[in-house]
């Protein structure tokens, strides 16, 4: 650098008061370029969801599974903790990268607190030393430049390699994570499955007659009103249907009475029969609708979370690629699929909503 | 295992195929066959569902029997999968001290170099001190040069572990 020789020359100080100047001037035209650090907090809010929403639908299955074999549930609960512990790694991994770029940009941000300090240094500088050539505000400018684009490096370097490096671990885990749903899917089914084959063997029998009477009552309620349309229009077509027309025109209408009060003492004794049986079959129903709806959560929650898995290590894929590349990348597809979970698990949890969700995987 | 449902009248056929089927069950749970316990379950239940009432009981027994089977068999898929799960969630700890650990440095480094800063101050201040003494002082000289020195030195370390610890470190 030509101001050192000049100041070498003037002063046996200059050169080593000189030397961090010319040091610092370095390092800055060395990084060079600009870079930029994604911001990752997003993904790390998306990853502590999709934990959370999947833990969720375990809870759903281990409970199911309590409910009806506790011995089976504590092995289920034992065996589940590694699944557990893997997506906390998630969580506090995509923690650490966040923390690490939120870091980082307010660390270049807070650059120019490096450049006032340097600034106020070469002003002394200025005042004992000629520094021909260099002025302080362009070497306070060099030094903030310096300054933030290290730290943004060396965080890149970091983050770039810790997520292109993990990406085949992740891919691992999640196979592993998302097998182990598909299992916990298989045991929430066989638990719900257990209970609604249990309550229709305890009201099989008056479910079997409540059906069959009901469809009698039907028949004859039918019959009656063809037998009365006949009677108001008098056209034979209404008694094709209820097998009539056998038989003399001459004693049509004798038959028609007789069929009228048959049918009328069959659905009379239907109806009683069906009230005594209502209210129990009224609690057969209800059991039956919420251990169904339970499955159908149950298996919601499961699918989407498994979806949310897959959304997730293609999104750290993209991240991977966006920090080498230096480019941006998307959190939408992870996003919609935990909104999704968290959907499913409130669509029956706090009452039916307006619309059922509309990404519930199935 | 094939069922010709419409084929079954008597209780005794009923009953006839509620033993094949249980004898199916038997030999699906010892073979450890996941795929004949599903089959041999679904037969039952459809058998609860068109048998005579006296039998129903034993077949969804029996279907409960080959259900808790399976969830026995997922629960043992997922033990045998926790070894490797724990290995790969270690690496993906170590990952996560990496980047901690990378955080901290960047705080440290950043700390270092304003302390630089603040050795440079200090040596701007001594050399306003030389400066003024140098006419008739002279023998303070070499101990305020050798402090110059110092403190040059010190910004000198911090700017020469900056460069290689930053720009020219070999990612975490």
């Amino acid at each position: 650098m030509d101001y050192t020789k000049t100041m070498r020359m003037r002063s046996p100080f200059l050169l080593v008061g000189a030397w961090p100047l010319a040091c610092l001037t370095a390092l800055a035209l060395l990084v060079g370029g600009c870079v930029s650090l994604p911001n990752l907090q997003g993904f790390a809010d998306e990853t502590s969801r999709m934990s959370l929403a999947i833990q969720k639908g375990y809870v759903q299955g281990e409970s199911a599974l309590a409910r009806v074999d506790t011995a089976r549930a504590r092995k289920l609960k034992r065996v589940w903790k590694p699944t557990q512990d893997a997506l906390t790694a998630l969580v506090a991994y995509s923690d650490a990268l966040a923390s690490l770029s939120n870091k980082a940009n307010d660390n270049a941000k807070g650059a120019a607190a490096f450049a006032g300090k340097f600034q106020k240094v070469t002003g002394y500088l200025q005042g004992v030393l000629p520094l021909s050539g260099i002025g302080s505000g362009e070497v306070s400018r060099l030094v903030e430049i310096a300054a933030r684009q290290l730290i943004l490096i060396k965080a890149q370097k970091t983050l770039s390699a810790a997520v292109r490096e993990s990406q085949p671990v992740m891919e691992q885990i999640v196979k592993i994570i998302d097998l182990n749903l598909a299992e916990l899917a298989v045991i929430h089914s066989e638990v719900m499955e257990q209970q609604i084959s249990r309550n229709w063997l305890k009201y099989s029998g008056i479910s079997a007659v409540y059906e069959a009477k009901m469809d009698e009552n039907k028949k004859g309620l039918n019959e009656l009103a063809a037998i009365a349309k006949y009677r108001s229009q008098r056209k034979r077509a209404f008694l094709e249907e209820i097998e009539l027309m056998a038989g003399p025109d001459s004693t049509l209408t004798k038959r028609l009475e007789d069929r009228e009060r048959l049918l009328t003492a069959q659905t009379r004794t239907a109806d009683e029969a069906i009230k005594g049986f209502d209210g129990a079959y009224k609690d057969y129903q209800k059991i039956n609708t919420d251990l169904t709806d339970q499955m159908t959560q149950g298996r919601a929650l499961v699918d989407n979370g498994r979806l949310a898995l897959g959304a997730w290590i293609r999104t750290h894929d993209g991240l991977s690629e966006s920090l080498s590349m230096r480019q941006s990348f998307s959190l939408r597809e992870l996003a919609t699929v935990v909104q999704g979970i968290e959907q499913v698990y409130e669509f029956y949890n706090q009452g039916p909503a307006p619309a059922r969700p509309t990404n519930i995987a199935r | 295992m094939e069922i010709k449902w419409t084929e079954l009248s008597s209780l005794n056929d009923w009953a006839l195929t509620l033993k094949r089927m249980l004898g199916e069950a038997e030999k699906a749970i010892k073979a450890d066959d996941r795929t004949a316990k599903e089959n041999t379950k679904k037969l039952l239940l459809e058998f609860s569902r068109r048998a005579p009432f006296k039998l129903r009981e034993t077949a969804v027994n029996a279907s409960i029997d080959l259900s808790n089977s399976i969830i026995d068999d997922a629960i043992e898929a997922i033990a045998g999968r926790n070894e490797e799960l724990l290995k790969l969630v270690g690496e993906i700890k170590d990952t996560t001290s990496d980047v901690k650990n990378a955080e901290e440095l960047i705080s440290f480094q950043v700390k270092r170099i304003m302390e630089g800063l603040d050795y440079m101050g200090k040596t701007v201040v001594i050399l306003q001190e030389v400066q003024k003494d140098l006419g008739d002082k002279n023998a303070d000289l070499s101990n305020k040069v050798k402090s110059v020195l110092d403190s040059v030195q010190q910004l000198h370390t911090v700017a020469k572990s900056f460069k290689a610890e930053v720009v020219n470190a070999k990612p975490a």
